[in-house]
């Protein structure tokens, strides 16, 4: 009886993860399987080919840091939230740069991803010395989170002197403390 | 304590292992305009610390910004840094409670907190 149960259990298990990986995973076929081992074929040549992606991927980003960098943003951020030892995801981040009668001009705008970043903050050719602010919407963040924060943002005002370098701003976030500091 | 400020502050200048001397501290409360109003200025002791920040009966609920005005501070060590100043941002819903709002500082990081 437990071992029927099992089986049940893991054909349920592979069909769910069928159809979650056929949604939400490139180069995946969708599996009319009627078999166990049908089903089992299929998710290991689905497992197989998001590898094969996430590899080919991960040489372009090791394999060739210039090509990486040169295309990236030469700013870019990084929020993780300490207090529950996970990456701030769906927090939001606005970037602005100072002009010359010392007001802040909005350049961009977005919410961190599930690795709690945010790509495409600027291009190399907006990117000019000065002095810029990222603001971290940390009250609404915590706030979604049902958790009283003793900050409602947090602002990081830095200055860019040699824009061909790549400044990496993060922000270590708990509900009554931060910290940040120029990163790589 | 009571008749210290309900709000302190206590700069540590983490690179050289010492307190920030004489670094300028702003204090302000945003009004119901939503603009920053200036209470106090001051600049940090020999400690690091700046008392008399606020007093009691000036202190009410609401949204305080401490700036820190660390680009002066470093510019006259001749050190270079990445921020020319520190604003933290923070809610006040109990004024009977004490708030200690320390800065760990420098010159590329810097790490805030709600002390006591």
């Amino acid at each position: 009886m437990q071992f029927v149960s099992l089986y049940y259990a893991m054909v349920v298990a592979v069909s769910v993860h069928m159809q979650l990986v056929s949604t939400s995973l490139p180069f995946t076929k969708k599996c009319n399987c009627t078999t166990l081992k049908e089903s089992l074929g299929v998710f290991q040549t689905n497992i197989q080919n998001s590898v094969d992606k996430l590899t080919r991927q991960v040489q372009m980003v090791t394999g060739a840091p210039q090509t990486a960098m040169a295309t990236g943003s030469p700013l870019t951020t990084h929020v993780l939230d300490t207090s529950s030892g996970t990456p701030a995801a769906n927090l939001t981040i606005s970037l602005f740069r100072r002009d010359e009668l010392g007001q802040w001009t909005n350049l961009s705008n977005g919410n961190t991803n599930s690795d709690g970043r945010l790509p495409g903050l600027l291009t190399q050719d907006t990117f000019t010395i000065g002095l810029y602010k990222l603001t971290f919407d940390t009250g609404s963040y915590f706030l979604e989170k049902s958790v009283h924060g003793f900050y409602p943002y947090v602002d990081v005002v830095f200055e860019i002197t040699d824009p061909h370098q790549h400044y990496h701003v993060p922000l270590l976030l708990s509900p009554y403390g931060y910290s940040t500091y120029r990163g790589s | 304590m009571a008749t210290g400020s309900p709000l302190t502050t206590h700069v540590l200048d983490t690179a050289s292992g010492t307190p920030a001397v004489n670094l300028k501290i702003s204090l302000f409360r945003k009004d119901k305009l939503g603009q920053w109003t200036d209470l106090f200025n001051g600049k940090t002791n020999s400690d690091g610390r700046l008392p008399g920040l606020l007093t009691q009966d000036t202190f009410t609920m609401g949204l305080y910004k401490v700036t820190f005005d660390t680009g002066t501070y470093f510019l006259e060590k001749g050190v270079n840094g990445f921020y020319p100043y520190v604003d933290v941002v923070f809610e006040i819903k109990d004024p009977h409670q004490h708030y200690h709002v320390p800065l760990l500082l420098s010159p590329y990081g810097y790490s805030t907190y709600r002390g006591s």
